[in-house]
């Protein structure tokens, strides 16, 4: 069986199930026994306090990775904190509590109040306090930390929710992998997930009572999969994929700062997908070649009230220049029902992904657009800023949103406000009849990039998320290449236009030789893939590539065209596949 | 009593890692640290009160600080909010 979840990164991983109940301490008393020992009662509250930021200041010290110092650093501040410690003392002065009942008492009112707060960020803050909370009590009550030292087997901790204190821990060589059922990307344990390099995937409904310990699974965590019931020849075939890997990431550093030329010297830009800040550094460090999506959503999430003018020019200023004039693609807002923004009231629908959405509802809501846009081109003053609009379905829409940035541009003029008068602007090519008339389109605009994941999903009529179906959502269904080439083609011949890629097909071995072959300009992919996309590019021969599409478009299967692009890619790609 | 307005620089705000850095900073003096903004008063060494001020990008934070170490206090915390950008 192959359970899909949302994709954490790092790596593929093999090991057998350990299932991690989550450690909460239970407690039996909450009051004072005898109220003649308060003071005691409050000395040692204070005590258990003390020698829990000893034991994050010991981590602190210990760690090298600057996550893990942050995460502890934030604990020991939380616990610093002399309002908490006076609320901890006030319950036991004042209202006869125990030391236990003092500490849950105060933390879970703390992890309620930032959990209420409509801020994905703050509630993943509200879990790191609950962790906190137990680790306080576990030591109130003497209780040992999991201890992860006595593996001796390859593991894959698989849980409902993992405590990022589970990986506040020396001993982990073992633990090869993370499966939860909870969790976001901007969790601690997602973050520490990553500076540890432990291939994970999270979200995975249910998981920690269907696996079993000691089942052998196997876990692509840069897929956002995991798979069970593995046959000896999966087991093989999985250990040689993370073999090659593992040799394939030892040969990346070469590439940063690197174009991406194939043996037979064709360019081709990788750039990279950036959806919130913390990838801006990691962006920089692998030097990639500027930012394909820029994805706006962080910044009108998780808020009450929509984002000014100012604060979105602030980003994108900082973002555009940071880059040194390599492009960035700035995707106006992609929202809609599945993403709620309370602010803009869009009423709950029945198939948000065929509703009222990204560019639909902006275009509906002129002057709200109009704000992002003045955003986009103020900051395109400083570097080297392209427009690019989401879910476009028509032209008419291009038209319309075109239209509405000219007024952009003209109250910018009015004001004297500087910005790039010749600023580019694209689609997202990710509803199928755009691809269809790619063609009939590429006149209206400076550039496409074709989003596969919606393309597909939308093409095949498949929800990749849905494990009874998601073996149908498939790069190389010949329908989804079509689509892809035509796309592809339609940008072809036309000088000073462009056709990109920014969905995951990019960075997928098998879907860089067709799109290398393809003529695909521009592959952007997660700022993890970019370094990987590049040495694959450049293993390849771009002729040979573009020899195999004749072929490949006369294929009827998916299994068909796979297997053609598996054949060269063991030529190609040689030891590394 | 010292006092300075600064502007948010951090693109993220103070929510997240500016924020808890900001406390440490905070922590490290004996001076009442207070922010105003947006007609709130957070106290700067309380992590908690910081990172859930919705404190972002381009507010304009007062800064107040009462204390033996107070100008120094004043000088560090405002530098912070104005040149970290992360």
């Amino acid at each position: 069986m192959r359970y899909l979840g949302n994709k954490v990164g790092n790596g593929l991983a093999i090991g057998k199930v350990l299932v991690i109940r989550n450690q909460i301490p239970e407690i039996k008393e909450w009051n004072l026994v005898d109220v003649n020992e308060k003071e005691n009662e409050k000395k040692r509250v204070l005590d258990i306090v003390k020698a829990v930021i000893s034991d994050y200041e010991r981590v602190m010290n210990e760690a090298e990775e600057p996550e893990i110092k942050d995460l502890c650093g934030f604990y020991r501040t939380l616990l610093m904190s002399g309002s908490l410690q006076k609320a901890m003392t006030d319950k036991i002065e004042l209202e006869d509590y125990n030391v236990f009942g003092a500490i849950k008492v105060v933390m879970s009112e703390k992890e309620k109040e930032l959990s209420l707060i409509d801020n994905e960020y703050l509630r993943e803050r509200s879990k790191d306090i609950a962790d906190v909370t137990n680790k306080l009590l576990r030591k109130g009550l003497g209780i040992k930390e999991l201890d992860l030292a006595h593996l001796t087997e390859d593991t894959i901790l698989v849980s409902e929710e993992i405590a990022p204190s589970v990986l506040l821990s020396k001993h982990l060589e073992h633990v090869k992998g993370i499966v939860s059922e909870l969790g976001g990307k901007t969790s601690h344990v997602a973050i520490l997930a990553r500076t540890l390099g432990i291939p994970s995937v999270f979200g995975i409904q249910d998981i920690s009572n269907i696996l079993q310990d000691g089942e052998l699974i196997f876990l692509n965590g840069n897929q956002g999969y995991l798979e069970t019931e593995l046959t000896d020849r999966d087991i093989a075939e999985a250990k040689e994929k993370i073999v090659k890997a593992a040799l394939l990431e030892q040969n990346l550093q070469e590439m940063i700062g690197k174009p991406a030329i194939t043996k037979d010297g064709k360019q081709f830009e990788v750039a990279a997908n950036a959806g919130d800040l913390t990838e801006l550094d990691k962006l920089l460090e692998v030097k990639s070649d500027g930012i394909g999506l820029f994805r706006t959503e962080f910044l009108f999430l998780n808020r009450s009230t929509e984002p000014s003018e100012e604060y979105l020019f602030q980003v994108y200023k900082t973002f555009t220049e940071k880059l040194e004039g390599k492009p960035l693609i700035i995707r106006t807002l992609d929202i809609g029902g599945d993403k709620k923004c309370s602010y803009l009231h869009i009423p709950e629908e029945q198939n948000p992904f065929l509703g009222y959405r990204a560019i639909r509802y902006c275009l509906d809501h002129k002057d709200f657009f109009k704000v992002s846009l003045r955003a986009i081109l103020r900051a395109s003053h400083y570097g080297n800023v392209k427009i690019m609009y989401p879910m476009i379905s028509s032209l008419e829409e291009i038209k319309e949103a075109n239209q509405i940035l000219e007024e952009a541009k003209q109250e910018l003029r009015d004001q004297n406000i500087p910005f790039d008068a010749n600023i580019q602007t694209g689609i997202m090519v990710e509803i199928p009849s755009v691809a269809c008339m790619a063609d009939l389109l590429i006149d209206e605009v400076d550039f496409f990039s074709i989003g596969t994941n919606d393309l597909i999903q939308y093409g095949l009529a498949v929800d990749r998320v849905n494990p009874t179906v998601s073996k149908l959502y498939n790069f190389f269904n010949p329908g989804v290449v079509r689509l892809i080439k035509h796309t592809i083609d339609a940008g072809k011949g036309r000088e000073a236009k462009f056709v990109g890629m920014c969905g995951e097909m990019a960075a997928d071995p098998l879907g860089i030789i067709l799109l290398v072959g393809l003529g695909l300009h521009e592959f952007s992919v997660n700022v993890a893939s970019v370094l990987k996309v590049k040495k694959l590019i450049s293993l390849i021969e771009a002729e040979k590539a573009e020899a195999l599409i004749e072929p490949i478009m006369k294929m009827k299967t998916a299994e068909e065209i796979e297997s053609c692009l598996n054949q060269y890619a063991k030529e190609a790609y040689g030891e590394y596949y | 009593m010292q006092k300075k307005e600064v502007i948010v620089k951090s693109v993220t705000g103070l929510h997240a890692r500016p924020g808890s850095n900001l406390v440490e900073l905070a922590m490290t003096f004996s001076s009442d640290i207070k922010l105003l903004v947006n007609d709130k008063e957070i106290n700067a060494k309380e992590v908690l009160e910081v990172i859930m001020g919705n404190i972002n990008c381009g507010d304009h934070v007062t800064v107040v600080t009462n204390g033996t170490d107070e100008v120094e206090a004043l000088n560090k915390i405002a530098e912070y909010i104005e040149t970290t950008v992360e």
